[in-house]
């Protein structure tokens, strides 16, 4: 195995996975430490160039997480998100982004465990991948034509 | 040509009206296989105006600018937009209207069945070089085409653009008055689509990578959209600020997935995008792509139905979850 | 200055003996012409009349660093961008190379533009002349031609065994001084087949533009009702001011994270609403009508009332990529035939 450890941008729902990724520590479930957590209103908040950005600015995989279907918090805005963001999946793949550097789930407040299995098949699906290359390159001072 | 003579009949007709401010139409262009889009006032200069498949752009681009020929931003509303449509250029109507981008009441659609227009590239480069304005008619199934004195025919199917060899329907739907002339409707299977979603990753990767590294970010694309409309777009935004002002692969790969991602379930496949590219982005590739999802995942088709709410406000509780852990 | 001539067989020869500089040239990427940094020396390609790629980028970078600033515990440090690299731009057409005569005055009368300037200074333009002029050329009428030589320093023409090379500037000299050995005197007969190839090709340009006195024409015309009908038509893509050589507009702005970044110059074009948008929300120039206006006073009366050229070489590329057909040749000559002049 590789010592490569992937950085894994998260988009939660405050209103449920946010709290079931609570849940998960405070209930101490083990999962790898690779995400960093963005809270969000909503998975319907998540305009799809987020996704982009989040890898652009240098993270190796995306992750967006909501409530299940039917318990969004705002009554329809994981449906909207689903829309949006299964679109967005098929399409990164297309242009060449491998799928596994962007996922979505449903995770609710009380699914501790779960989050923590899907940190887990994120982290290692990932890990498998290697690094994002299509980054920003953070340099300043160029030459270009 | 018998387009053109219909078409005059009727702008002399609509131009006389009194609720009619101005006509959208094309006219001869200044060179070789060039139209021109004008704007028109006056019922005598209705003899202007022309229709053949020369007649590329869709000209419902301009129903949502700022200016429309003489009339201002202020004068716009006052009267009704007649403008001269095809088949594809109709339903950019439709979804305009659909989304509230202008209201169906203050135009005067004017269908043409348009027999299919050339692929300017493909037409210049057979019939390179010409100067004074060359002429071209579908007669049967090639096009005559009269170019520095000499006519030649040559097969449709050489020389139309590709969207014409699979327009759903080439009856513009919703006009207050046709045009008619032969109709067709072909079905579209997308088989360019699933070829490249057939190659491996990589390699679909490299190709944007060469493709969006070309871009020099003129946004002309967007501006020659008829639903590029956004009074304030993402692009141009500079608080908070989506893409960077550099050009290079990552902030043009950014640029052109917000693009195509904004025209998911908008896009009536009219081709302007990828005809305007001066560096010859093959846009539809894209655009066809995000078509051919949203009617496979949400059975949605854009502008097929003015009923038919944006994709994007709506749902339903049992579209696929695919992927979703 | 010398005459010499090139075997056709030695073009990469002559290539490689340009030495350790960066060269640019037009190579095919992804299906179209692009002028890039060449890697590789077999990759450039010569049969290049009837590219529209840009050539203007060499001096004048679409995106260009004026320099980087990162915060430290010792305050903000700011980084200059170093020399330009020594380059030598191979094929450039000759239009394109008289473009950066018309723009030194602009980068250099009031305030020297370090950033152009080092660009211009490190540069030798190695031109090719037209074989094929196009439909869109019209350079004869901004008083251009084919096998122009303004704003070169050597000038390649093809003549039957490959190229006639005519050395325009002592830099032009030294620059190819390192392919002598592959490079032979021109005879008479050489010398010949480079003035018929001349003109044949000036006989090919079909089209033109009276441009006498447009300089004065333009403003009379300024207030004509005309424009609005030829320059609503426009939908303010930018495609022409982007792809124009002589085309010169920036915008500045700064880029990156909170702590470091850098300050940009990029293109920006007087066909964008926002160029002209004020603060306020107020646009002077609100209608594309208006802009287009100002794109034609500017190129065929400003510039050469401050600057002493049109700015306009003849390249006639926005003529062919402009999506609606907003032809500068056809807009003039309504202007002088409104006018009456
Ligand atoms: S028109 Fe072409 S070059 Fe211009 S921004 Fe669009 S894709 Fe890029
Ligand atoms: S994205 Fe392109 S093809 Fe689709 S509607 Fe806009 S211009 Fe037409
Ligand atoms: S104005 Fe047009 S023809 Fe003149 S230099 Fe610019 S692009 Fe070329
Ligand atoms: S025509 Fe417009 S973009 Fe070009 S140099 Fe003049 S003002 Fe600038
Ligand atoms: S290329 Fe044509 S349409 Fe685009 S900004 Fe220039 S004049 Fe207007
Ligand atoms: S509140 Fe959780 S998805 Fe909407």
């Amino acid at each position: 195995m590789s010592s490569f450890e992937p950085k894994i941008v998260a988009f939660l729902c405050n209103w449920c996975t946010y709290a079931g990724a609570d849940l998960a520590g405070t209930s101490r479930y083990q999962y790898p430490p690779n995400v960093r957590v963005i809270r969000v209103m909503c998975s319907s908040r998540i305009n799809p160039a987020f996704i982009i950005n989040a890898l652009l600015e240098g993270a190796d995989g995306v992750l967006v997480s909501g409530c299940h279907p039917g318990e969004c918090h705002y009554t329809s805005g994981n449906y909207m998100a689903r829309r949006r963001l299964v679109l967005m999946h098929r399409m990164l793949e297309y242009l060449g982004i491998h799928p596994d550097r962007f996922r979505m789930s449903w995770v609710s407040a009380s699914e501790g465990a779960k989050w923590a299995e899907v940190v887990t098949e994120v982290t290692e699906a990932v890990k498998v991948l290697g690094p994002n290359v299509i980054k920003r390159e953070q340099v300043w001072m160029q030459q270009s034509l | 040509m018998d387009a053109t003579k219909s078409l005059r009949a009727i702008a002399r007709e609509v131009l006389g009206r009194e609720d009619i401010a101005c006509l959208i139409g094309y006219e001869k262009g200044s060179y070789g296989f060039r139209a021109q889009p004008c704007v028109l006032t006056e019922p005598d200069q209705a003899d202007r105006l022309i229709f053949s498949p020369l007649c590329v752009h869709n000209l419902t681009n301009y129903l949502t600018l700022e200016q429309i020929g003489p009339l201002s931003k202020a004068d716009i509303g006052k009267g009704k937009i007649a403008v001269v449509v095809k088949g594809c250029d109709s339903r950019a109507i439709t979804v305009l209207c659909a989304e509230n981008g202008i209201k169906r009441e203050n135009l005067y659609v004017i269908g043409v069945h348009s027999p299919g227009v050339v692929d300017l590239k493909k037409i210049e480069r057979r019939f390179p070089n010409a100067v004074e304005p060359a002429e071209v008619s579908l007669e049967g199934d090639s096009f005559t085409i009269t170019c520095e004195g000499e006519t030649a025919s040559v097969p449709r199917s050489e020389l139309v653009n590709a969207k014409c060899l699979r327009c759903k329907n080439n009856v513009p739907q919703g006009c207050d008055v046709v045009v008619e002339g032969p109709e067709h409707s072909m079905e579209d299977d997308f088989a360019d689509i699933a070829a490249l979603e057939a190659k491996p990753l990589e390699e679909r990767a490299h190709m944007w990578q060469e493709q969006f590294s070309s871009c020099i970010r003129c946004y002309a694309c967007r501006n020659s959209c008829p639903l590029c409309y956004c009074s304030e777009c993402i692009l141009d935004k500079l608080r908070p600020q989506f893409v960077r002002r550099s050009v290079d692969f990552p902030e043009n790969l950014l640029f052109h997935s917000a693009r195509a991602f904004h025209l998911a379930g908008r896009c009536i496949e009219c081709g302007e995008c990828e005809r305007v590219c001066p560096q010859d982005i093959p846009l539809m590739v894209l655009n066809r792509k995000l078509a051919r999802d949203v009617k496979e995942l949400f059975g949605y088709e854009a502008g097929a139905d003015p009923e038919q709410k944006a994709l994007f406000v709506t749902f339903k509780p049992d579209d696929p979850n695919e992927g979703i852990l | 200055m010398e005459t010499l001539v090139l075997h056709k067989d030695k073009l990469k020869d002559f290539l490689k003996a340009l030495g350790d500089v960066r060269l640019v040239a037009p190579v095919t990427v992804a299906g179209k012409t692009q002028f890039c940094e060449v890697a590789d020396i077999d990759a450039v390609e010569l049969d290049l009349n009837n590219y529209t790629a840009t050539t203007k980028k060499v001096m004048f970078p679409q995106t260009e660093t004026m320099f980087a600033f990162r915060s430290t515990p010792d305050g903000v440090k700011v980084e200059e961008g170093g020399p330009a690299p020594k380059t030598v731009v191979f094929g450039i057409r000759p239009c394109d190379a008289r473009s950066f005569v018309t723009l030194d005055p602009l980068f250099t009368k009031d305030f020297n533009d370090p950033y152009y300037m080092k660009r211009r200074a490190a540069t030798v333009l190695i031109g090719h002349a037209c074989a094929e002029p196009t439909n869109r050329c019209f350079c004869p009428s901004v008083s251009g031609s084919p096998a122009g030589t303004e704003g070169l320093d050597v000038l390649l023409t093809d003549i039957d065994d490959g190229f006639h090379v005519q050395v325009v500037t002592d830099r032009g000299k030294e620059a190819i001084s390192g392919a002598k050995s592959l490079l032979t005197k021109a005879t008479e007969a050489h010398n010949k087949q480079k003035q018929a190839a001349d003109k044949a090709s000036a006989a090919k340009i079909k089209r033109s533009v009276n441009l006498k006195k447009m300089h004065e024409i333009l403003p009379k015309a300024f207030g004509l009702p005309e424009w609005k009908e030829t320059g609503s038509k426009c939908i303010g893509c930018g495609i022409c001011t982007y792809n124009c050589p002589t085309c010169h507009c920036f915008d500045i702005q700064d880029e990156g994270t909170p702590y470091q970044g850098r300050r940009l110059r990029t293109w920006d074009a007087c066909m964008f609403s926002e160029f002209t948008m004020h603060a306020s929300g107020e646009n002077p120039r609100h209608d594309r009508s208006e802009r287009l206006r100002n794109r034609m006073l500017h190129k065929f009366s400003y510039y050469p009332r401050n600057l002493g050229f049109i700015s306009c070489v003849g390249c006639g590329r926005c003529i062919e990529l402009c999506p609606v057909n907003e032809d500068l040749i056809q807009i003039l000559n309504t202007v002088r035939e409104v006018c009456n002049e």
